[in-house]
C-alpha cells in the first residue's frame, strides 16, 4: 500500500554548513523516491553592498560584482552536483529577493509540501538562537517546516 | 550511544489533544515515518476547569474539588483513549504515550533528550486560548531550545 505520490520540496540553500546539514539531514531521514526537490538559493549580494570600497572606482565595483557573480555560478554548479550524487530527482533554483519572502513564495508556486531549512545561514551575529530568516519562514509559512537544527551550532563561537 | 547496527530514528511527538496536534501526528506518519522508526508521543492535556479562575474549585470546599478532579482525571482517560484509537488507526507504532503535567514546552524538550530524539514534532498552536501570535508558545519553545532537528506542521486551513 506504498503512496508514491510525488512531493515537491523546497530545501533553502545559502552555502553554509547549516543548510548542508539541513539537506544531509531530510536525505537520511525524510526523503521518499518520488519527491521532486527544489534546491533554493537566494543569493545576497553581500560582498559589494557590505565592502567599503563602495565610493571608489566603478570598475572595483564591477570586479567585485562579477567575482560574486561567479560565487554563485559555481555555488548552484555545486548543489546540482549534489542533487546528483545522491541521486535526487528535482531542480536548482536561484531568485533574487528578500530570501524569507522568496523560499514562501517559491514553495507555493511549487506546490510544495512541505520547507526544509537550516537554523542559521551565513551571517556572523548570533544573538538570536534562530537566524531570521528560518525565523519568517516558521511564521509565515502555510505549509509544514521542518527546522534543521544542528547541535553544534549550540556551541559558541 | 552505542552503535547498533541499523539505529534506529527516534521521533518524539508534542501533543495536547488539539486538532493542530492531530495533524501533526498524522502529517508525521504519511511523510516522514519510517518503519522501524521509535516515536514517542508526550501529551499535555489541559486542565481546563481546574486553571480556569472563574470555575467554582476557587470555593476551597475539599469534597468539591476533589470531584472536579475526578472527573477532569475521567476526560482526560477519554482523551488519551481517543489518542490511542487515532494511533492504531494511523497503523503507527508508538513506543510509549508519555502524559505530562504542565510545562509542555521544556518537558518536550526534556523527553527528546532523554530518550535520544533525532527529530521533535509539534503543531504550530495547540488548545491554548489565547491567539496573541501566529505561532503558540510551545512551539516556539521547542524550535528555539531542540537541539535536533523540529518539524513544525503548519497548516494553511488551521489557522
Amino acid at each position: 500500500m506504498a503512496e508514491s505520490s510525488e512531493r515537491a520540496v523546497v530545501i533553502a540553500m545559502d552555502g553554509s554548513e547549516h543548510s548542508t546539514f539541513a539537506f544531509d539531514w531530510y536525505f537520511d531521514n525524510v526523503h521518499k523516491e518520488n519527491d521532486r526537490v527544489i534546491l533554493l538559493h537566494v543569493p545576497e549580494y553581500r560582498t559589494v553592498v557590505q565592502s567599503p570600497m563602495v565610493m571608489a572606482d566603478v570598475s572595483v565595483i564591477t570586479d567585485l560584482m562579477q567575482e560574486e557573480e561567479k560565487r554563485i555560478k559555481d555555488y548552484l554548479e555545486l548543489l546540482g552536483n549534489s542533487l546528483k550524487a545522491k541521486g535526487v530527482g528535482g531542480k536548482v533554483k536561484s531568485c533574487g529577493g528578500n530570501p524569507g519572502e522568496v523560499i514562501i513564495r517559491v514553495a507555493k508556486e511549487e506546490n510544495a509540501a512541505f520547507i526544509v531549512t537550516g537554523t542559521r545561514g551565513m551571517g556572523t551575529i548570533r544573538r538570536t538562537l534562530l537566524g531570521s530568516i528560518s525565523d519568517y519562514i516558521i511564521h509565515h509559512s502555510h505549509i509544514p517546516v521542518l527546522v534543521c537544527r544542528h547541535k553544534d551550532s549550540h556551541k559558541s563561537h | 550511544m552505542a552503535e547498533m547496527e541499523g539505529t534506529q530514528t527516534v521521533a518524539v511527538i508534542g501533543m495536547d489533544g488539539s486538532e493542530h496536534s492531530e495533524y501533526a501526528l498524522k502529517w508525521y506518519k504519511e511523510n516522514v515515518h519510517r518503519p522501524g522508526n521509535k516515536v514517542y508521543i508526550v501529551y499535555s492535556p489541559e486542565y481546563s476547569s481546574i486553571t480556569n479562575p472563574a470555575s467554582s474549585v476557587m470555593t476551597g470546599n475539599a469534597t468539591h474539588i476533589l470531584r472536579v478532579v475526578q472527573e477532569e482525571e475521567q476526560r482526560i482517560s477519554a482523551l488519551l483513549s481517543k489518542l490511542k484509537e487515532k494511533v492504531d488507526s494511523l497503523q503507527l507504532e508508538v513506543s510509549e504515550i508519555i502524559r505530562i503535567n504542565g510545562d509542555p514546552g521544556h518537558k518536550i524538550v526534556k523527553v527528546a533528550v532523554e530518550k535520544h530524539a533525532d527529530v521533535i514534532v509539534v503543531g504550530t498552536r495547540g488548545i491554548g486560548k489565547i491567539r496573541r501570535t501566529f505561532l503558540g508558545s510551545v512551539s516556539d519553545y521547542v524550535i528555539h531550545h531542540s537541539h535536533v532537528p523540529v518539524l513544525v506542521c503548519s497548516h494553511k486551513d488551521l489557522h
